[in-house]
């Protein structure tokens, strides 16, 4: 056992580490201040206050004329405010300011990432009315599946249609050779599937509307 | 590892004190550093995890606009979120306290912020589950094919319910598993642990709480405000 006097340049341990701890803080230790903390909290406090304020706003007066505050709006203001708290949260009391700028660059892999989740979700979703554009019609999931019922037996039977982008270009297709009738044959493919539940499929009827004429 | 138990003056150390680095880092700052870079990691799955749920608001939110706003002015109160937030935001700050309790060593400072810590998280979780779920239990206000809430404001209530309720559960489990390391590095700051040489798991408990309140700063406009 060391005596105390050794304990510093106890061997196998780098001098600097063994030093006592008023002496380690002196030396690299990073003590967190107290009162820049204190104010990022209260600015957060106030940050919250103020996002509770703006969702109220519906709208305010300049002169004479209403600004009417719309919920695309409010949507931004509260997610401007929420990035900022989250930035001050990161760089103050997750130490990112003060850290190895390895971790930032982990926050903004995440970030990149969760961007893309969301931006080709949303993306996807505000282009599928170019798809309904293409057939003249609301597009079920799964194409023009649809449950036939026999006549004679009542029996109910599953009919797996063709996919959701084959129906939309026949569609296209046959609105195209005759423009006239692209909007029967949209309904027609729609009724066939949903209403009568016959055995013909719902692109093939489409097809054969649209050359018939 | 080496222990030295006794320190110049010949007084006995804490555990703080005596604590050496892993034999495979070339001293206690590196070993720091990795383990936050690894806690700042899996802090980034946790984003993903939630990236999940804000990726299915944002896909309903662009589906029924209207509906959707209505649905959060009709279910959830804001005072109650407001109030959350103000909690959770003073735990944040209270565990920079701990950390710069452990940094000027000061133990009493570190076990009285994780102690405010803890009844914030509390005061967090009380409120959660006795104001805003049990009621909406008792109501029917339940997410997708439970919902039996008779008097609906609009047609999507079901879902909006579906990303309130998994979402806020989600991050309430995080806060509960929060107040369970916190009362770990609680029970490890009592016995010494944590100096200015060596307060590793304090400072990764205190990254895992703030990003627990980062999520709530964007949970609660997005669900109870706009």
């Amino acid at each position: 056992m060391a005596s105390p006097a050794h304990a510093p340049h106890h061997p196998g341990i780098d001098p600097d580490e063994t030093l006592s701890s008023q002496e380690a803080h002196e030396h690299h230790v990073h003590v967190t201040p107290f009162w820049p903390m204190f104010w990022v909290f209260v600015i957060l406090l106030v940050l919250t206050a103020l996002t509770v304020w703006s969702s109220n706003i519906h709208s305010f007066w300049i002169g004479n004329t209403e600004i009417v505050v719309g919920s695309t709006t409010h949507i931004l203001m509260a997610l401007v405010i929420a990035t900022v708290k989250a930035v001050l949260v990161g760089a103050y009391f997750m130490h990112l300011k003060y850290d190895s700028p390895m971790n930032t660059a982990v926050v903004a892999a995440t970030i990149f990432a969760l961007t893309l989740f969301i931006a080709l979700t949303l993306g996807d979703t505000a282009t599928r009315s170019v798809l309904d554009r293409m057939q003249h019609q609301k597009i079920m999931p799964g194409g023009n599946a649809h449950i036939t019922v026999d006549a004679k037996t009542g029996m109910h039977s599953f009919n797996y249609g063709k996919n959701t982008l084959t129906v939309a270009r026949e569609n296209a297709k046959a609105a195209k050779t005759n423009p006239g009738a692209h909007g029967e044959a949209g309904h027609g493919a729609d009724q066939g599937a949903a209403d009568h539940g016959d055995a013909g499929q719902g692109g093939e009827a489409a097809k054969d509307k649209g050359s018939g004429h | 590892m080496t222990t030295l138990p006794l320190g110049p003056a010949g007084v006995e150390l804490e555990p703080h004190e005596r604590y050496v680095p892993g034999s495979h880092w070339r001293n206690a700052k590196d070993e720091l550093e990795a383990a936050k870079l690894g806690m700042w990691l899996f802090l980034a799955t946790e984003v993903l995890l939630f990236g999940g749920f804000f990726c299915a608001y944002a896909f309903f939110r662009y589906l029924y606009p209207h509906d959707w706003h209505e649905a959060s002015r009709y279910y959830l109160s804001w005072q109650i979120g407001a109030a959350n937030t103000a909690v959770l935001l003073l735990s944040s700050f209270t565990i920079v306290l701990a950390i710069r309790g452990a940094q000027t060593n000061r133990k009493g400072m570190i076990l009285l912020n994780l102690a405010i810590t803890q009844l914030c998280a509390a005061f967090f979780l009380v409120v959660k589950i006795g104001w805003e779920y049990m009621p909406k239990i008792q109501k029917g206000e339940l997410p997708g094919g439970f919902f039996t809430y008779p008097h609906p404001h609009g047609d999507y209530d079901h879902i909006f319910m579906s990303v309130y309720w998994i979402s806020t559960a989600t991050h309430g489990f995080h806060v509960f598993i929060g107040m369970i390391v916190i009362a770990w590095a609680m029970w490890k700051a009592a016995a010494g642990h944590y100096g200015p040489k060596h307060y590793t798991s304090l400072e990764n408990v205190g990254l895992y709480w703030h990003l627990v309140d980062v999520i709530w700063i964007f949970l609660f406009p997005l669900l109870y405000l706009v």
